[in-house]
């Protein structure tokens, strides 16, 4: 069993790298002015992000087939992990439109839900941890999946839609939250030192740049910052407090480091399946509490080597 | 203990170099896609009641108000726009409804905004950044304004809305006292630069509804000039609601325009003004980048189409191809994958 959630800590960390190289950093400087060398740099850093991105993308399909063929595993929700995987791929092809897409947001959604009806998390605080997930994935699924069906004529503009947008967002900020209070006491303390670093950081830029702070939020979590800003200040801090703790904890922080990656309302199949396989990490009554301890090389491992 | 070494996760990374290189992508959009049906035939240029509309699936588009700079507005009164799309080989045309309770076609007035919707279509490989582009990352933006719409059949001017002013005296222009003249009664356009410059705002007369404008980021609308402005519109206000149908040619010889092809997609986003909410330039409704799918040409429907005849011309074995390839490619290194796995339980 080591071999997979090797394959989870490979997925985390190209997610990170994908993230924080393709959707954050190149994208931050586009704005700022280049000397030749900088843009040479910069050529470089955008080429090592799409590396990062197929990567990433590469191993979110295996990963999510691994789940869907994991003994004992349900056989619908293999089904639907599978028929996800199969739509993901056809789409490289021929654009969701219409039936398909309404189908495959459904299926993401039923998948969401599914993890969560089976959802075996051992204390009351993980289970709200996995509830909280499940709503922020589900909302912005849901979004989606309204607008799907809008497209095919069945249904009108729904006034659903952008709520379901809203509080899929307003989930997200949290679950920022509910994962720092929940995973803080084993943070260390550089952890809370940084978390309050990024907390004023955040709060800085808003109030010297609002526009590029929003740009950068948007491109980077897809967050529309419709929230009052304090909360995503504080929400910023405590997931770092959050992620750090969670590693502490056995291999809840992948599942974190995935879900800071997939962001809130992902443009790309990738992104999606990063917040499935946290899911799974968090809710998964076999594997997910087995699996985090398997992430991290136990200390009879690093003793071994 | 010996680790064993991740042997399908490097394969995993040397497949991702290869498939970067080759410029494969491995994911797929989650948005929505606007599909343009092929249909053959004068496409419905002024008539949003056109049975040939039908052809065509409408989809609705959230929108939300822009609030990523400013000037921002903070409660937009659009949002939702519903879409559809046809194009017959040659031309392109894209019907924009939504609903709006007050017909705002003028802005003559210091506190008179009209209502207006944009479309937005990147130029470079990947879509920009969704409002208004980015640096590197430029949109080509047709952008339909209702006092335009107006104008192409009465001229607006200050005396629209101020019928009882004054004017002592035009120099140069042959107009007749006391109200304002129009640009055409000038004996000289140079006494009006904006007009002798070709600034669209400033035109005499209005050959189009839609303005054609490139943008590469905030503070960048540039309009093309008066030669390249190649869209056209036609704009209608009934019962509350707007209807507006764009139209263009699917290859346009402007650089900064964005040209299409059959059995191709490529990527839209719209925004709209409620003029009576005060809305115009930044303060507006957006929507995110949304994909639009232009139908396959029938082989030999017509000969400028016949080379972009969608999924099975010559591009197909030069595109699909490789696709099935990588495919496969990523069936078989995931198959391994969990072969692998399974063996290193069992062992």
């Amino acid at each position: 069993m080591r071999s997979a959630p090797r394959l989870l800590r490979w997925l985390a960390i190209a997610a990170l790298a994908e993230w924080l190289i393709s959707r954050t950093l190149t994208r931050a400087a586009i704005y700022i002015p280049k000397s030749e060398a900088m843009l040479t740099a910069f050529r470089g850093l955008t080429a090592l992000g799409q590396v990062a991105a197929t990567l990433a993308g590469l191993l979110a399909l295996m990963a999510v087939v691994w789940i869907a063929t994991r003994p004992g595993r349900a056989s619908i929700l293999s089904l639907i992990l599978l028929a996800l995987v199969g739509l993901s791929l056809s789409a490289l092809f021929l654009p969701l439109v219409q039936w398909t897409a309404v189908a495959y947001h459904a299926l993401m959604l039923a998948a969401v839900a599914w993890m969560l009806a089976v959802s075996r998390a051992p204390t009351w605080p993980d289970r709200v941890v996995v509830l909280v997930v499940t709503l922020s994935l589900a909302a912005s699924r849901a979004y989606l999946l309204i607008a799907s069906i809008g497209a095919v004529g069945v249904a009108g503009a729904s006034a659903l839609g952008p709520a379901a947008f809203a509080l899929g967002e307003a989930m997200f900020v949290l679950l920022s939250i509910v994962l720092g209070l929940r995973f803080g006491r084993a943070a260390p303390k550089w952890a809370w030192a940084a978390g309050a670093v990024l907390t004023a950081a955040f709060a800085a830029m808003r109030q010297a740049q609002p526009a590029m702070t929003g740009i950068l939020s948007m491109w980077s979590a897809g967050l529309s910052l419709y929230l009052p800003w304090p909360a995503y200040a504080v929400g910023l801090g405590l997931g770092l407090v959050g992620v750090a703790g969670g590693l502490r904890s056995g291999g809840y922080g992948w599942a974190m480091v995935l879900l800071a990656a997939s962001g809130f309302a992902p443009q790309l199949s990738t992104q999606a399946f990063y917040g499935l396989v946290a899911l799974w990490i968090l809710a998964d009554p076999d594997d997910g509490q087995r699996v985090p301890q398997a992430v991290v090389p136990t200390q009879r491992e690093a003793t071994a080597h | 203990m010996r680790r064993h070494p991740d042997r399908t996760l490097f394969a995993a990374l040397a497949a991702a170099l290869v498939l970067t290189f080759f410029r494969v992508p491995v994911a797929s959009s989650q948005g929505l896609t606007l599909v343009a049906p092929y249909v053959e035939g004068e496409l419905p240029l002024d008539d949003p009641a056109a049975a040939a509309w039908a052809q065509a699936t409408p989809l609705s588009v959230p929108l939300s108000a822009q609030n990523v700079t400013r000037p921002m507005v903070l409660e937009a009164t659009v949002r939702t726009v519903s879409a559809r799309a046809l194009h017959n080989g040659t031309e392109l045309a894209v019907l924009v409804e939504w609903d709006d309770p007050t017909q705002d076609d003028t802005a003559v007035g210091v506190e008179a905004f009209r209502d207006a919707v944009a479309l937005q279509f990147p130029l470079a490989a990947g879509p920009p950044f969704f409002c208004m582009g980015q640096v590197g990352g430029n949109v080509n933006i047709w952008h339909w304004k209702a006092d335009w719409e107006a104008e192409r059949t009465a001229r607006s001017d200050v005396d629209s809305v101020y019928p009882n002013m004054y004017v002592d005296q035009y120099p140069f222009a042959a107009g007749d006292e006391p109200v304002a003249v129009a640009p055409a009664d000038y004996s000289d356009p140079n006494y009006l630069p904006a007009l002798a410059v070709g600034n669209l705002l400033a035109a005499a007369e209005r050959r189009s509804s839609v303005e054609d404008l490139v943008a590469g980021g905030f503070g960048t609308l540039t309009p093309e000039p008066p030669e390249g402005q190649n869209v056209a519109g036609f704009g209608r206000w009934s019962d509350g609601r707007w209807q507006v149908i764009f139209t263009r040619t699917l290859r346009s010889p402007e650089a900064e325009d964005v040209s299409f092809a059959g059995g191709r997609v490529y990527s839209v986003a719209f925004a709209a003004w409620d003029g009576s909410n005060g809305e115009r330039n930044g303060q507006k409704s957006t929507s995110q980048w949304v994909g639009l799918q232009l139908g396959a040409v029938p082989a030999g429907a017509q000969p400028e189409a016949a080379e972009a005849r969608g999924l099975f011309n010559e591009g197909f074995y030069w595109v699909a191809l490789p696709s099935i390839a990588v495919i496969l490619l990523i069936l078989g290194l995931i198959g391994v994958m969990i072969l692998a796995s399974r063996w290193l339980e069992e062992k």
